[in-house]
């Protein structure tokens, strides 16, 4: 006589299946394309994100000194930038060296301008620097404008800028992708709960005479409950971890494209498929969600009066 | 061992199934009790085995008020008693001793005590060579021996058996009655709902007719 949950587990979901296997395969086809789309947006939201980042990084805030900039004050904003632990890269450009970089950059368009004399005293030193890799890219824009804000009433500063109005659109589209993303997989999510508590309310409904007897001679509600739950969690469980494979083998065939068919782009190298912690907390994810919605589904099938609810006559 | 005080119960309707029941049974009893269909019969099986709850006046079953009992306090009243249905109630797709074994699995017993209990149990109701059989491959009289024995086998203070002869014929029905008649003689309370006046007359036991709700008639 074997006793054991698993074996009760087993024995339910085995009957489960062969009762019902149109129902239950068609369930898992649909949780598993589900947990896919759920897998292809995480990937793509991570790359692009990882790619939005990258370009993220490069953004450099300029602080123009005004002429009457005096040692000490460059010293103090030196010594503030320095300070504040979410700025790196605090560097001086003198007037000398700007005018050096402007001139080879601008070397091609004015060939004129490399000998004007004058210029040296148009073109301003100034501090530049960038925001700690450390800070999420949708704060970026937060971090930057405060400091901004700050340094425009230290003396010896004239003017702040960072590319205000690309760094907004840079920021709110982060902001966009990322309730976007968790709106959608929201969304997707909930549906692949009612999908599941669907199968397991058509197992609660085959099984009512089951439940009735279970009441009957003296079993806990949780007793009864647990082959559900179980029953759930291993449908959310199995679907995700097969959607992961799914996404996987997409992932492989979309990166092979980009490395043949549009190589120019040079993404083949640098898009990867999601972490293996995130991939492991998305099959979690699935258990978690199956047995939640099973919950649900079977939270009130057993509250003691049901069989007389059933068969009062 | 049951006790019920002015117990009355209205369904929606309104329908009076119940009305002022006032009823005591004492432990080791064998009880039949009677009356037409649509007395209130099932109804006050409802009511011993929490089921359903009145709609006034007390209940008391081994040792539980029924009125007060909560829903975390019914499993452990229902392994105090054994209920049998008209209709078996038996899992079709778990053999003889699977269904037998079900109270003391959900209980959590040991398999080994589960194996040696269910096989007493069938020895004694004489299903021991059935014990691999699912219900459809048995006769009538032997689908209610295994109820019989899944009401049994955790060996309640009070067993309740609504009809258990109506789908027998009278030869199989006069065993049922037997058996339940031991089980009675080793101290557990019977008490058996049934129509049938014939069998009722025969056994000379105890009484309870009930018509329209109330007891109107008890032969203690």
């Amino acid at each position: 006589m074997k006793t054991s949950p698993l074996y009760r587990l087993a024995v339910h979901i085995g009957k489960s299946w062969r009762y019902h296997f149109s129902l239950q395969l068609a369930t898992l086809v649909v949780l598993v394309a589900s947990f896919t789309v759920v897998g292809g947006v995480l990937t793509i939201g991570s790359n692009l994100y990882r790619v939005l980042t990258l370009w993220g990084e490069s953004m450099q805030v300029s602080v123009y000194l005004n002429e009457t900039a005096s040692l000490d004050n460059i010293s103090s904003i030196k010594k503030f930038l320095e300070n504040d632990s979410r700025l790196e890269k605090p560097r001086l450009v003198s007037k000398e060296e700007a005018l050096i970089t402007f001139r080879e950059q601008m070397a091609s368009y004015a060939p004129d301008l490399l000998n004007d004399k004058e210029l040296l005293r148009f073109i301003p030193a100034s501090f530049q620097f960038s925001v700690s890799k450390l800070i999420a890219a949708a704060d970026q824009l937060e971090v930057m404008q405060t400091t901004a804000n700050s340094l425009k009433i230290m003396p010896g500063v004239d003017e702040v800028t960072f590319g205000q109005d690309w760094v907004k659109n840079y920021t709110a589209f982060i902001r966009t992708l990322n309730w976007g993303g968790i709106i959608f997989i929201t969304i997707i999510i909930t549906c692949a709960a009612f999908v599941m508590a669907n199968a397991i309310h058509t197992s609660v409904v085959q099984r009512r005479n089951e439940i009735e007897v279970m009441e009957l001679i003296g079993a806990t509600p949780a007793y009864i409950r647990l082959p559900f739950i179980g029953e759930g969690a291993l449908l959310g469980g199995l679907a995700s971890f097969l959607a992961m494979g799914l996404s996987f083998g997409l992932f492989l065939v979309v990166k092979d494209y980009f490395q043949g068919q549009l190589a120019f782009l040079q993404l083949g190298t640098q898009i990867h498929f999601l972490d293996a912690q995130v991939a492991a907390e998305l099959v979690v994810f699935g258990v978690l969600t199956g047995a939640l919605s099973a919950w649900l589904c079977v939270r009130r099938i057993n509250d003691g009066w049901a069989a007389s609810q059933s068969s009062r006559a | 061992m049951i006790q019920f005080s002015h117990v009355y119960k209205t369904y929606t309707g309104p329908i009076h199934a119940l009305k002022n029941i006032e009823l005591s049974i004492d432990k080791g009893e064998f009880v039949f009790l009677t009356g037409p269909s649509g007395a209130g019969k099932t109804t006050l099986f409802k009511m011993l085995s929490a089921f359903d709850k009145p709609t006034s006046g007390a209940v008391r079953v081994s040792g539980f008020d029924l009125n007060l009992i909560t829903a975390q306090e019914i499993p452990q009243f229902r392994r105090r008693i054994g209920v049998i249905f008209q209709d078996f109630k038996l899992l079709r797709d778990r053999c003889v001793f699977e269904n037998v074994a079900l109270p003391l699995l959900a209980r959590g017993d040991r398999a080994h005590q589960i194996t040696r209990r269910v096989a007493e149990m069938l020895e004694q109701v004489g299903l021991s060579e059935k014990a691999r059989q699912l219900p459809d491959f048995i006769s009538g009289g032997e689908q209610q021996r295994t109820a019989i024995a899944r009401a049994l086998i955790h060996q309640p203070g009070v067993l309740i058996a609504d009809e258990p002869t109506g789908n027998l014929d009278p030869k199989l029905s006069e065993e049922i009655m037997d058996l339940l008649e031991r089980v009675c003689a080793q101290g557990t309370t019977v008490v058996v709902a049934t129509h049938d006046h014939e069998m009722v007359k025969r056994r000379s036991k105890r009484t309870i007719q009930i018509s329209d709700g109330s007891i109107v008639g008890d032969s203690r």
